[in-house]
């Protein structure tokens, strides 16, 4: 498949009175045409500096240490968005790459209306009249599925409900036909029928735009919805990353399970939840080894000495774990884990 | 809209009803009699108190002040006939420079504020962000006659560059016109030394709080370039709650304005306002004391309606509590409008 | 336990007690009717420590009533007699006079004093003395509550006097009881004090204008004194029964038992103030009584050795042009120029310099009490009741262009109609209580209720007040009882005469502010420009007495509530020619120029003890 975007050994600093936040360490991953990547990870892992980076949108105080973002035009000129100018990248922000944030009630200009917050990108990348301009974001706003989108173009946010604001961000996002979108958490903020509703729209709008999708979720049932490919990320770094299949039945890494474990599904109900022990790592000051030890009931000696490379599993499953390791002791992931990864057997071979 | 605006003029005359009913029972209630010469006995001081009524019940005073006031007739002075008409004669007379002087101030404080603030906070933690912070506090901590005195001071007694006073214009005595201007640059500055820090302050913290909101990151995301961000989306933002703040900051400057005034002897509102009041000399102070108030209220009414005008969100909600006039002005606005958008309106 | 809290319950109680005795504290209401209480406290006040150290501003220290620089009356010589000069030859054996030390440069450097001077021994000694008297116990504190105004300036001296009573009386305490102005008017009255702050000026060029307030039920006696001898000393005075020395003998020892036999009062001080003035002003005289200053005195000297060569500019503004010109300041603006509604200061200072009464104030140099003015003589009935002027027929009435009005003159229906103005209850002026000080018949008019009267009804009542044009140029005076001090009172503004014809043709806006167009003139001056930023005074070529007036125009700059600092800015500006030092640190900063200059003032400032025995 072809490549859109290729991270290299991805750092991200922020410095702080506290000294300097190891937010993202040496993260790599690739993004190909029209796949919807899924990143998932506790909060604070990084998953949200991640896609900032690739933006180059970071708070002030940010910095991409070290490391390259390769972003490939469709024409095969590659940009490093890592060290690209101001103005370069301009064009790239809302034209290639769009974004689509996790707080719909926040994420509109409250004194601007709907129609401008929507022609404004239209406007910067395409060259557009100001009358055509407007043509294309009624159409925008009836792509997002929301009714007399002409009178909504005059109309102001806090007219609009949380679900038809995430719908407007989307269309934002959307308007300048971008390759890679990116949603981080878009439905958190919002009630439990209208995320289905927007992760339907996120799909379907894919399939139209062919658009690839990097989309960040704490909702793991919502990845094995959309996702073809998912990466786990702890303490600023990517831990596994696989196809959803693979990450889902065959999981590599013990934060993996974790995670799996501590979300209910068919297998787990009426059990007791699991919830993984410990809190996350100080990225002011992150462990020497393996980040995810500390908390792990797998954790070999090794794993506080060093850390762990990504291991290849397959051809599209990497996992960062000592356990992979050829010389390490044989551990049975969890039962519910286990039970899972049986289910797509049985479902794989019937 | 309307229909709050109505809600609000309504509002303001039950304030000034009861700010002109208290001062004049407390200006009642203060001893001694706008009759304070010495050379008159007290019998001859009841007399001639009774003759303007001064004397009778307090209820009776108050009925026919307020008829009077109804009348818009405010009275005059009592003791010396200097002001039949207080309103005509001492309002009207002096209001022009007090409200040129505090208006320039409040505009100039506005402006350097509102810009300085600004960049303050696009260049947060720069030299410049730094100084703004330190003279920000000390212009609100210092009151505005310190630094009349320390422009005084240095300025006209020094370096001799501005007269210690204003002076009006008066080829007579020998003041030219420019005189008169140089004789406001330091009431001025004095006056606006408050509204700048505060407004400074504000405008910085407002605006670094907007550059942290979501819809910047989304502008940004759109691939707007940094001027069209801070232009389009944040200041406007950061500026509506610095509106809230220049309404009482106006009214900050009415109330230093009466002690500048006292301090470049200026002849404006409130120059005998203090005369006035320790002679007793109710009609005027209670004059002089509604016309504050009424300004006082006038400018938080139009704060209001400019903080409706500029945030859709105040705007909007008060449109369906729309009485039938405004429904009606509205429906005529929207056919109008719609006329000229070849109808595009369906509602 | 018990015991242990009984115990400590009875030792609370006894230190409580103890100490509520120690500070047992009575009312001194009773003891301030003893004379020798009174005595006690006026010597132990030490007044020339107030004066030269707090007000450093060459005030004099008082020992007496009548200010010094004060017209007394008539000597044996048939001169004018300063009334000070002639209290030291009365009772200079009797008294234990004290020389104060006068600030060096002022006329006299050693002037008398006298009554209760400071001597803090005997003033120990009548107090203890008086403590004795009045069984008070060793614990106790006598109050004496002082009534006061809260001025600001003035509360340095209330500091020092109660500082001073207490150090030096020993178990005395001065409660201040501090009000506003307006409220010690309204609370002096009703007697609910012991001591009392006042001041005085003169209205008139007599020493009654002082010594009639404390005849017993005078308006202004609010400490209820009365004494029978002095009733009748001042009394019989006023009705001209004593002339020429006798009459100011009378005076003298009238304030004699005012000061020395019942000490009614503790004078503090005489008021003075230093300024800055040109040094070339000639004869910018003092007055005593009304307007500080009148302008028809005054000139520059325009020899040239009198100015420096620094000072060429300013001679070249002031005397070297078309017009000589005086320049000074204003710090309010003129309220109110109608003469007979009029009621302060500034109003009455400039309508004595455009307008002319009767008689006017008398030069202060030449010691005489008033002089003719649009009067230029008169006769006075056997009685002392009835006085005939006969009005000098030249003085047009001016207008504010400088030219004559309607080609009249002054005459005595003038003065008829500004009285009769002054009388009538509808214009209900403050000042028509000067109808009643000088006695003029049918004054009650003034304080009548009109209100179901008809206009002409009204008129009919004010025909009778005893004022009458008994001839174009002949005006008739009537007075309920003979006062001498009258004639004096003709200078006041309030009794100036006004054209009926032009006040009928504005009514209310006759006099009113910033419209010179609305007067006439018959004084000296007259304002040709008036308006927020001063006023100005232009000398009257149709004025009688034109050849005296030097000066051609008098503009006033007006700086409402100008700064002390301001003031003395603008007179080292060149902006003025004449400047008061307001400030102690003024005084200090200025107060070694070569144009520094006294200005005496009769005002008296003192202690009024409450007596209350009548
Ligand atoms: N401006 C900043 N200054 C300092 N630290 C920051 C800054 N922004 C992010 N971080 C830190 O970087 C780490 C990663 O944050 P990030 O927002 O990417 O987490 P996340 O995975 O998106 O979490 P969530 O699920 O809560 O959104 C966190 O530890 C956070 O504290
Ligand atoms: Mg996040």
């Amino acid at each position: 498949m072809e490549k859109l975007l290729e991270v290299k050994n991805l750092n991200v600093t922020f410095e702080t009175h506290g000294g300097t936040v190891q937010a993202i360490r040496d993260v790599s991953f690739d993004l190909h045409r029209g796949e919807t990547l899924a990143v998932v990870g506790e909060s604070g892992s990084g998953k949200s500096v991640m896609t900032k980076s690739v933006m180059r949108l970071l708070a002030d105080n940010g910095n991409i240490k070290h490391g390259e973002i390769l972003y490939h035009y469709e024409d095969g000129t590659i940009v490093d968005i890592a060290k690209l100018r101001d103005g370069e990248m301009h064009k790239i922000r809302g034209a290639e790459i769009a974004m689509v944030f996790q707080d719909p009630m926040t994420s509109l200009n409250p004194t601007m209306t709907i129609g401008k917050q929507i022609m404004e990108p239209i406007m910067k990348h395409q060259n557009l009249s100001k009358k055509d301009a407007r043509q294309k974001a009624i159409e925008l706003i009836s792509m997002v599925k929301i009714d007399r989108p002409t009178k909504r173009m005059k109309q102001y946010p806090h007219e609009f409900s949380g679900g038809m604001r995430q719908r407007i961000v989307i269309a934002v996002a959307l308007a300048c036909n971008p390759n890679i979108l990116i949603c981080d958490e878009p439905t958190t903020a919002l009630d439990v029928t209208i995320q289905a509703q927007i992760i339907d729209l996120i799909k379907e709008l894919q399939q139209q735009t062919k658009a690839a999708v990097i989309f960040i979720t704490h909702d793991l049932g919502v990845v094995a919805n959309i996702a073809d490919r998912v990466a786990v990320m702890y303490a600023g770094k990517i831990c596994e990353i696989g196809t959803s299949s693979d990450v889902f039945y065959t999981p590599a890494h013990p934060y993996t399970w974790g995670l799996l474990a501590s979300k209910p599904n068919t297998d787990n109900l009426g059990e007791k939840l699991y919830s993984i022990p410990g809190t996350p790592p100080n990225l002011l000051d992150p462990p020497k080894g393996d980040a995810f030890a500390l908390r792990s009931n797998y954790a070999l000696e090794l794993d506080f000495e060093e850390q762990p490379p990504m291991f290849k599993i397959s051809d599209t499953h990497y996992a960062a774990t000592w356990l992979l390791h050829p010389d390490a002791p044989k551990v049975e992931p969890p039962k519910v884990v286990q039970r899972r990864g049986a289910k797509k057997g049985v479902t794989n071979n019937g | 809209m309307l229909r709050y605006v109505w809600n609000r003029i309504l509002m303001i005359f039950v304030t000034l009803f009861l700010i002109l009913t208290i001062n004049f029972l407390l200006l009642y209630l203060m001893p001694g009699s706008p009759f304070q010469n010495p050379r008159l006995t007290p019998s001859q001081r009841e007399r001639i108190e009774d003759k303007y009524g001064l004397n009778d019940p307090v209820l009776v005073q108050y009925g026919r002040y307020m008829y009077k006031v109804s009348k818009l007739d405010f009275g005059g002075t009592i003791a010396t006939n200097t002001y039949d008409d207080i309103f005509e004669e001492y309002i009207i007379d002096r209001l022009p420079l007090t409200a040129k002087i505090g208006g320039i101030a409040l505009i100039i404080g506005t402006v350097i504020g509102i810009t300085f603030g600004a960049l303050a906070a696009i260049r947060r933690n720069s030299w410049l962000d730094n100084s703004v912070t330190v003279l920000g506090v000390i212009g609100v901590s210092i009151p505005s006659f310190v630094f009349a005195a320390i422009l005084q001071e240095v300025f006209a007694i020094n370096l001799d560059w501005l007269p210690l006073f204003y002076r009006e214009a008066n080829p007579d005595i020998g003041h030219s016109l420019k005189d008169q201007n140089l004789g406001m640059i330091m009431p001025i500055i004095a006056l606006s030394v408050l509204p700048i820090a505060s407004i400074m302050r504000y405008m910085r913290t407002e605006l670094v709080e907007v550059f942290s909101s979501d819809y910047i990151l989304l502008a940004q995301a759109k691939g707007l370039s940094k001027p069209a961000v801070i232009f389009k989306h944040a200041i406007r933002n950061a500026l509506i709650p610095v509106i809230t703040i220049i309404g009482p900051m106006a009214i900050n400057l009415i109330a230093g304005s009466l002690v500048i005034e006292r301090f470049f002897n200026i002849p404006g509102l409130s120059n005998s306002l203090v005369t006035f009041t320790l002679a007793k000399e109710t009609y005027a102070t209670l004059a002089i004391n509604f016309f504050y108030s009424f300004m006082y209220v006038t400018v938080i009414l139009i704060v209001d309606i400019l903080y409706g005008v500029i945030d859709p969100r105040i705007r909007l909600a008060s449109n369906s509590k729309l009485g039938l006039i405004g429904k009606l002005i509205k429906s005529i606005k929207r056919k109008f409008q719609s006329d000229n958008a070849g109808g595009e309106v369906n509602e | 336990m018990k015991k242990v809290l009984s115990i400590l319950f009875v030792l609370t109680l006894a230190i409580l007690l103890a100490g509520c005795k120690g500070d047992k504290e009575i009312s001194g209401s009773g003891m301030i009717q003893d004379v020798n209480v009174r005595r006690a406290i006026s010597m132990a006040i030490d007044k020339a420590y107030y004066t030269d150290t707090i007000l450093a501003n060459e005030s004099y220290p008082a020992d007496y009533y009548i200010p010094y620089n004060f017209y007394g009356g008539i000597g044996d010589n048939g001169e004018g007699v300063d009334f000070r000069v002639r209290a030291e030859q009365v009772f200079g054996d009797f008294l234990p006079f004290t020389k104060y030390d006068m600030p060096a440069g002022s006329a006299e450097s050693q002037s008398p004093s006298g009554y209760n001077h400071y001597n803090i021994e005997e003033a120990k000694q009548l107090w203890e003395d008086s403590r004795k008297r009045f069984g008070i116990e060793k614990d106790e504190t006598v109050v004496f509550k002082m009534l006061v105004h809260n001025t600001a300036s003035w509360t340095s001296l209330y500091d020092h006097v109660k500082a001073e009573i207490e150090k030096n009386l020993t178990g005395t305490k001065i409660k201040i009881i501090s009000v506003t102005f307006g409220e010690k008017l309204d609370k002096a009255p009703t007697g609910d004090f012991d001591i009392l702050f006042s001041g005085w000026g003169p209205d008139y060029m007599d020493p009654i204008t002082y010594l009639d307030l404390f005849v017993t039920g005078n308006g202004h006696n609010n400490i209820h004194y009365s004494n029978p001898e002095y009733d009748y000393l001042i009394n019989q005075a006023k009705i001209g029964a004593f002339q020429g020395q006798e009459r100011l003998d009378a005076y003298v020892r009238a304030e004699k038992i005012l000061l020395q036999d019942d000490v009614a009062l503790l004078p503090i001080f005489q008021s003075n103030s230093v300024g800055l003035r040109r040094t070339q002003l000639q004869n910018f005289y003092t007055q005593s009584v009304g307007p500080d200053y009148i302008l028809k005195w005054v000139s520059w000297d325009t020899t040239d050795d009198a100015w420096a060569a620094k000072e060429a500019d300013l001679k070249a503004a002031r005397i070297d042009g078309d017009e000589t010109v005086l320049k000074l300041l204003e710090t309010s603006k003129i309220p109110d120029m109608a003469s007979f509604t009029t009621t302060d200061q500034v109003s009455f200072y400039n309508l004595a310099q455009i307008n002319e009464g009767l008689m006017v104030a008398g030069n202060p140099q030449s010691n005489e009490q008033y002089l003719p003015g649009m009067a230029e003589s008169y006769t006075v009935s056997e009685d002392g009741k009835v006085y005939t002027f006969t009005l000098r027929e030249d003085q047009p009435w001016v207008k504010s262009d400088g030219t004559q009005y309607n080609n009249e003159v002054v005459t005595a229906e003038d003065f008829v109609f500004a009285w009769r103005k002054l009388a009538d209850p509808r214009v209900a002026s403050e000042y028509s209580y000067l109808l009643e000080t000088i006695g003029v018949k049918g004054w009650e008019i003034a304080y009548e209720d009109v209100t179901d009267m008809t206009d002409a009804e009204i008129d009919t009542e004010l025909a009778k007040l005893g004022v009458e044009a008994t001839g174009e140029f002949e005006l008739t005076v009537t007075l309920n009882t003979a006062a001498d001090y009258f004639l004096g009172m003709m200078s006041f503004p309030s009794f100036y005469p006004v054209n009926e014809a032009f006040y009928t043709s504005l009514g209310e806006d006759y006099g009113k502010t910033l419209t010179p167009e609305n007067l006439l003139y018959n004084g000296a001056y007259y304002l040709s420009n008036w308006d927020n930023n001063g006023h100005t005074l232009q000398k009257s070529d149709l004025y009688w007495d034109k050849d005296t007036v030097s000066i051609d125009k008098v503009i006033y700059e007006l700086v409402e509530s100008a700064e002390p600092e301001v003031q003395v800015q603008m007179y080292l500006d060149g902006d003025i020619d004449s400047v008061i030092l307001r400030t102690g640190a003024l005084v200090e900063t200025y107060g070694a120029r070569s144009d520094v200059r006294t200005t005496g003032s009769t005002t008296a400032w003192y202690l009024e003890f409450n007596i209350n025995n009548h």
